[in-house]
């Protein structure tokens, strides 16, 4: 009894020291880095990770386990996931993709050369898509771009990228996947 | 990388419930954002981790998991359980007596929002969720996603499920948490600790009951000098003023418990008060002896550190928006609320600790530099003694005071009972009169009309209107986090939280400072504290002087 007492005691020492350290955390240094929270992983891949998108992407891309387990979400909330591609030549200088679901289309501003826009064209858009825009995922050489486009207009949209934007280089390389978000 | 510095919690899971606090709703990416998980219920699920009493949240969450995929719906991703947790932030009672407005039915398995549950039926097994639960199993599902998100996705297999499916994933995350929590909070050092107190509480031939400052001040002392091998370490005296005053809360809440159970098996309350017979009553054991061979229970373990105790006050959520504590105020105060049990007992040591323990820290910084930065911190006493401290504490108590006054500002209109029976107590009484017209117009009152009722009050009774005056310029003085601008309606959840902390607070305040006075007396202060010097100079000459540098 005795014994069953004393071990009880320790349980409850243990339990309120590890309580307190928990609860009592104050030191603004030791939580300026927070782990990146599950939370995190759905924003980003829903498009909704606001001002911190940079710094959470930076930090996804940095680590394989937490790569894998983002594109295995972007990929469940995604409208359209389009593997890397054959590798078949083509004349073309920026080759443009197409499946069932969606296309890319490149073309360079006759004006500012240096400039190309990227049209997409969405054939079963959601809601979303036409009141919020469209969201893609591309991986590239193991690093994940995410690409912006405004809301549809019939059923197309359009972005302008510099010619040495790394994601317009994800985006006409035939080996890197693409995702088309919901 | 995990590391155990300090006490035991790694870093990981310390940062873990760190992020947890900072999750915003997903509606709103702003900055200054409404927090997604309410303080309280991520308090309530780290007592669930710190006791290890997980078992039951594990098995209700695999039951609240298949309940979404069988009833919620999500018709742009067609991943119902991220919609409910993560894209619709079901976090409330009310979003999740929304999100089951529908009942569900197939075969024999049923999803039912009844009046007070969620009524869950799987073949023959019935499993019940109150929406109470809603905030709490939120955060649990986040916990276990953050850990390792593979965890969702075998959740979400039990989409097509079925009860024996439902068990053994609710053993499968226990197994998993049980892992996870071996390498990031062990309990090794923790019972190292706590054996060395109640050892020494047993070479000294003390009670529990017998431990007083002197004893507290004895025992650092003591476990200083003490060199034997693999010894925790007590050179920081809030180190062991931490890990005496633990063990004796420890021992006091298992007598209280045994107590408890003795009075409850005899079914009597006063009749072993004739024979002295309750002095033996949940009589602590600390004579050493081997590792107890019964087995205890987390819940014994969780219900006898937590049921029945008030809210537990956060300082580092009153910190954060809406921010009500600086930094330096809640470092004042946290011994306070950590020893909170103990105010009274220990007013003396918990005053050396308030103002001898940041001298340590700064000596102790100051050894790493220099001998002539130590010779210098030595002879640098703390500012103002003891008396110094009181106002110190003081002041924290009128900040108090005045941030209160900006919740009450915040909360009147979307919650004028609350703020208006708070005022009552805080103001001179009212009329009779004016009470009746209150309890008439104000308690039944249409949020839409409680503004101009609220006026004719003031009008009634000027002592509410300087008050609510009052409260008014406070808030638009207020800069700080939260307070910028009148948050809305629906947002108003963790003030209110907050108030209750600072309502708290605010009487451990009193009560602290009632008691130092009194130990104080009107002239004693400058003699204790010189006593106190005098001791503490010298140990810290002794433990950082010359001779280590």
């Amino acid at each position: 009894m005795f014994n069953n007492d004393r071990g009880q005691a320790q349980a409850i020492f243990t339990a309120k020291r590890h309580y307190d350290q928990v609860t009592q955390r104050l030191s603004e240094n030791e939580s300026a880095t927070p782990t990146l929270m599950f939370n995190d992983l759905i924003r980003l891949a829903s498009g909704k990770a606001g001002a911190n998108k940079a710094e959470l992407m930076k930090k996804v891309s940095a680590s394989l386990l937490l790569r894998r387990q983002y594109l295995q979400l972007v990929r469940q909330l995604a409208y359209e996931y389009s593997p890397a591609q054959a590798a078949a030549s083509t004349s073309e200088a920026m080759p443009g993709r197409e499946s069932d679901k969606f296309a890319i289309a490149f073309s360079r501003d006759p004006v500012v050369t240096s400039q190309v826009y990227v049209i997409l064209t969405v054939k079963f858009p959601t809601d979303s898509h036409c009141s919020e825009g469209v969201t893609l995922h591309i991986e590239s050489d193991d690093c994940i771009y995410q690409v912006e486009f405004p809301p549809l207009i019939d059923g197309k949209t359009q972005n302008l990228f510099e010619d040495t934007d790394p994601a317009l280089k994800a985006l006409t390389d035939a080996d890197a996947s693409i995702v088309v978000m919901n | 990388m995990i590391t155990t510095v300090g006490y035991g919690v790694s870093e990981s899971l310390l940062s873990l419930f760190d992020g947890l606090r900072q999750i915003s709703r997903y509606s709103d990416d702003s900055l200054d954002a409404p927090r997604k998980h309410h303080d309280s219920d991520i308090d309530k699920v780290v007592q669930h981790i710190c006791c290890r009493n997980y078992g039951f949240l594990c098995r209700e969450l695999c039951f609240l998991s298949w309940a979404v995929q069988q009833a919620c719906s999500d018709p742009l991703y067609n991943e119902p359980l991220y919609r409910f947790f993560w894209l619709d932030d079901i976090t409330s009672p009310a979003a999740f007596r929304h999100a089951f407005a529908q009942p569900w039915k197939s075969g024999d398995c049923k999803v039912e929002m009844t009046d007070s549950v969620l009524h869950l039926e799987s073949g023959n097994t019935v499993f019940d969720i109150s929406p109470t639960r809603s905030g709490i199993l939120a955060v649990m599902m986040e916990f276990i996603a953050s850990i390792n998100p593979e965890h969702v996705q075998h959740l979400k297999s039990l989409r097509n499920g079925n009860v024996s499916d439902i068990d053994a994933l609710a053993k499968q995350l226990q197994k998993s948490l049980y892992d996870y929590l071996k390498d990031h909070l062990p309990e090794a050092q923790e019972h190292n600790r706590y054996r060395y107190v109640a050892d020494w509480l047993n070479q000294q031939a003390l009670t529990p009951e017998a431990v007083n400052d002197a004893a507290v001040m004895l025992f650092w002392q003591q476990a200083n000098e003490d060199d034997s091998a693999n010894k925790p370490s007590h050179v920081r005296f809030e180190t062991a003023v931490d890990d005496v005053l633990d063990t004796l809360f420890a021992l006091s809440v298992i007598k209280l418990q045994n107590a408890a159970r003795f009075g409850a098996s005899t079914g009597v309350t006063s009749s072993y008060n004739t024979d002295n017979s309750e002095l033996d009553l949940g009589r602590i054991d600390v004579s050493g002896g081997n590792e107890p061979d019964d087995e205890f229970s987390p819940e014994f373990v969780q219900s006898a550190l937590f049921d029945d105790v008030e809210t537990e006050i956060s300082l580092a959520s009153l910190t954060e928006a809406p921010k009500c504590l600086t930094q330096a105020q809640a470092q004042l105060l946290k011994p306070l609320v950590v020893h909170k049990t103990h105010l009274a007992r220990f007013t003396h040591t918990l005053l050396r600790l308030q103002v001898f323990g940041p001298w340590q820290a700064v000596l102790s910084q100051a050894k790493r530099k220099s001998a002539a930065a130590v010779a210098e911190k030595l002879s640098a006493l703390p500012d103002g003694g003891y008396q110094a401290y009181l106002n110190q504490v003081g002041d924290s108590a009128e900040a108090i005071i005045q941030v209160r006054g900006c919740m009450h500002h915040v909360l009147l209109l979307p919650m004028p009972q609350t703020v208006l029976s708070e005022l009552i107590t805080q103001l001179p009484a009212p009329p009779e009169t004016v009470k009746a017209w209150l309890i008439e117009h104000v308690v039944n009152t249409e949020s839409s009309a409680m503004p101009a009722k609220l006026e004719q009050a003031a009008l009634q009774w000027p002592a509410l209107k300087a008050c609510l005056d009052d409260n008014a310029r406070r808030f638009k003085a207020n800069n700080k986090a939260g307070f910028k601008t009148m948050p809305h309606e629906n947002d108003c959840d963790p003030y209110y939280h907050a108030l209750q902390q600072l309502n708290k607070l605010a009487a451990l305040l009193a009560s602290h400072t009632g008691n130092v006075a009194e130990f104080l007396g009107n002239d004693n202060a400058d003699q204790i504290f010189a006593s106190d010097v005098s001791i503490f100079s010298d140990r810290f000459q002794s433990m950082y002087g010359d001779v280590h540098v």
